[in-house]
């Protein structure tokens, strides 16, 4: 939360005289920081999902399901 | 009868067909766009807040939804809120669901078919300048028909956006059924047969298998373009702003004045909710797939945020840097399409290598629609199998057929692209609002959020924190409402929009000239002098009791507006609003009663479908659980 309120108020102040000029310091940050927080998350995401063990193995090692209807 | 459930093969291959239904061209050419014309990299903060207040938590319930009425036996939109809801008449909300993806087939596959048509194109030299392709054809031609004479990238640009225009037909209606045009027709056939052939093949041997191959190939075709365009350089020494380091700062240095705009976080919003492929009845259809014991939240956010690597670390690196190296800014100011089809080839064509670069670029952009489409026609499919218990060739068969002549209707009203922009709108914009917002009212009112976080949990490999459940119950239909609100407001009403004044003009000379029905030709320069469009014959006529002269077209639309004011003669254009569109063009007309005329189909083969399912007792929802209704 701090982290975006500080990010939104250093753009407030990031007012862009030359909008075709060459890339700036907050457009190298802007840039950094989005495609970091994206390559992040997928990362994260993909090795959680590629190192997970296959559904059926997932399965076979639950716990044992049966429904003894004791809490209808 | 019930017949036996498709299942997903692989985690990963679930994860990667939602991942690919929703990368499209909207990542590629719609997402720089949006971020120049709003901020640049001040567009990235309503960006990535709407991503986690609307887009995430929106795909975790629709993924949740889908599973839930999966389990239960119905893999259609219309059979899962039936089951949602707990009530046989919430099927009737899975016409939209239906309408959704079916209509945005219709035309979606004709964007497809441009995408391998430009491919194919580079291949055989047509799109490669110098060789004495079709695309020198026209240079020649725009060089020909000019007056004054334009200049050598004046002639390219215009070539381009004379060759796009000529391929999707816009110059008139029914110009793609002409004899020499037959040639796209025969692409547009192929892509569609290929589509039915992926979706024939089923959930696992077709749509999953292809997007197993297809998400890592786009990702290698995209990288390969992307190092093309970071070796760029400064093309032309005697324009040194246009660099790689200019176009980046063109695309990503943050405007802060843009975040106290609202139009900034509407276009952000619109973004993150059309790229996710969220209200699609999509997702919905493609995790009913799942069993129990599937985890929904890990592959919920796993593929959107694979969406986001495509739009932000690819889209956002490729497409407007490289435009405005060889085009400069004006490269932003274009749409979808413009960028697309116009600009892009444009920059290949100045740019080493163009020919492969080009052909790469636009094959990904096929292979991107391509997962896209096959998705958009599951939902139908599933129905059409579960509804009146066809088998999958047949379903197919009928499919084909409907959207057969859907697609027809796109390609003879080509005009101006009026029916692909119409159907684009109503069914591709607005419906897919409103049926966002109906599920997640469903979700978060009806389903409910305690008995939505504890079917999102089960098979779960984390937890969702809990004020994402508050935030779908509360937040997201109000964020929804107020987008739906802004977007209709933005869209709908017509608008004159102030362009320039001609100052120091007199205008009672003026007055003389537009009375009698003509452009004085002081104006007609300055139309030209501030890049305005006039009509071809424009009819010019006073308006009722006031210095207003009304500037229309050869069909009677309006076009700009003349006001005689102190400071000279204001000049204001006439933007049509929507629902202006429907009344003046009988294309936009023909379009919308179109919709209407699917809708209407749909809603009476839910009823039908619906019948059936009580006799089979398929609606017995049973506990709080509907464990009965089970199948």
């Amino acid at each position: 939360m701090c982290f975006s309120l500080a990010w939104s108020a250093w753009l407030f102040l990031a007012v862009d005289a030359e909008p075709s000029s060459m890339i700036n310091a907050q457009g190298w940050a802007v840039m950094l920081s989005s495609i970091t927080a994206v390559l992040a998350l997928v990362g994260f995401c993909l090795y959680q999902v590629l190192s997970l063990p296959p559904v059926e193995d997932e399965h076979l090692k639950g716990p044992l399901e049966i429904d003894t209807r004791d809490t209808d | 009868m019930q017949r036996e459930r498709e299942r997903w093969g692989s985690r990963i291959g679930v994860i990667l067909a939602v991942a690919g239904s929703a990368v499209g061209l909207g990542n590629f050419l719609r997402f720089p766009g949006q971020a120049a014309q709003n901020g640049g990299g001040a567009f990235m903060l309503p960006y990535f807040i709407s991503l986690l207040v609307l887009g995430i938590p929106l795909c975790w319930a629709e993924w949740t939804m889908g599973r839930y009425g999966g389990t239960r036996g119905f893999n259609s939109a219309p059979g899962i809120y039936a089951t949602v809801c707990r009530r046989p008449g919430a099927r009737y909300f899975g016409a939209i669901a239906l309408l959704l993806p079916l209509v945005i087939y219709m035309y979606y596959v004709l964007i497809e078919a441009w995408c391998l048509g430009y491919a194919l194109n580079y291949i055989s030299g047509d799109l490669v300048v110098g060789t004495g392709g079709a695309i020198d054809r026209v240079i020649e031609q725009v060089q020909d028909s000019a007056e004054p004479p334009l200049s050598d990238s004046e002639a390219m640009s215009a070539a381009f956006g004379s060759y796009f225009e000529r391929l999707v037909g816009a110059d008139r209606h029914g110009a793609l059924l002409e004899q020499d045009r037959r040639n796209w027709m025969y692409v547009l056939a192929a892509v569609f047969v290929f589509n039915f052939t992926l979706i024939y093949r089923g959930v696992t041997k077709g749509i999953e298998s292809f997007c197993k191959v297809a998400m890592p190939l786009m990702i290698v075709l995209a990288l390969i373009v992307l190092a093309r365009v970071l070796t760029l350089g400064t093309p032309n020494p005697e324009l040194p702003e246009r660099s790689l380091l200019g176009g980046l700062g063109f695309m990503w240095n943050p405007d802060g004045r843009a975040l106290a705009n609202p139009q900034t976080w509407l276009a952000a919003s619109g973004q993150i909710f059309f790229s996710l492929s969220v209200g699609f009845g999509i997702i919905v259809n493609y995790a009913s797939y799942l069993s129990e014991k599937d985890d929904v939240v890990l592959s919920g956010l796993t593929s959107s945020s694979m969406n986001e690597f495509f739009e932000v670390c690819l889209g956002g690196l490729i497409t407007l840097p490289a435009a405005f190296i060889f085009l400069g800014a004006a490269a932003g100011s274009q749409g979808t399409f413009g960028l697309g089809f116009v600009a892009l080839p444009n920059v290949f064509a100045q740019m080493w290598g163009g020919q492969v670069f080009g052909f790469l670029w636009f094959f990904m952009l096929f292979v991107a629609a391509i997962t896209s489409s096959v998705s958009m026609l599951q939902p139908v499919i599933a129905f059409l199998e579960e509804g009146f218990n066809l088998k999958r060739r047949d379903a197919a068969v009928v499919l084909g057929m409907i959207s057969a002549i859907g697609c027809g209707v796109v390609v003879y009203l080509s005009e101006g692209l009026v029916a692909l922009d119409t159907l684009d709108f109503w069914v591709g914009s607005v419906l897919i609002f409103i049926l966002a917002l109906i599920q997640s009212l469903m979700y978060g009112w009806i389903f409910g959020i305690d008995r939505g976080e504890a079917e999102a949990h089960q098979g779960a490999h984390f937890r969702i924190p809990r004020f994402v459940q508050w935030m779908l119950k509360y937040v997201v239909p109000v964020y929804l409402f107020a987008i739906l609100v802004a977007f209709c407001f933005n869209n709908l009403p017509s608008k004159d929009v102030r362009s320039f004044v001609v100052k120091g003009g007199d205008v009672a000379v003026f007055e003389t000239d537009l009375d009698q029905g003509t452009l004085p030709e002081q104006l007609v320069t300055e139309f030209e002098a501030n890049k305005k469009s006039l009509p071809g014959a424009p009819v010019v006529i006073r308006g009722e009791g006031t210095a207003r002269w009304l500037v229309r077209d050869a069909e009677g639309s309006l076009k700009y507006t003349l006001a005689g004011t102190r400071q000279g003669m204001r000049v204001e254009e006439h933007i049509a609003g929507y629902v202006e569109k429907i009344g003046g063009n009988p294309a936009a007309m023909a379009s919308v009663i179109f919709i209407l005329v699917i809708l209407t189909a749909l809603l009476m083969l839910i009823r039908v479908a619906g019948l059936r399912w009580q006799q089979e007792g398929r609606f017995n929802f049973g506990d709080a659980n509907g464990k009965e209704g089970q199948s």
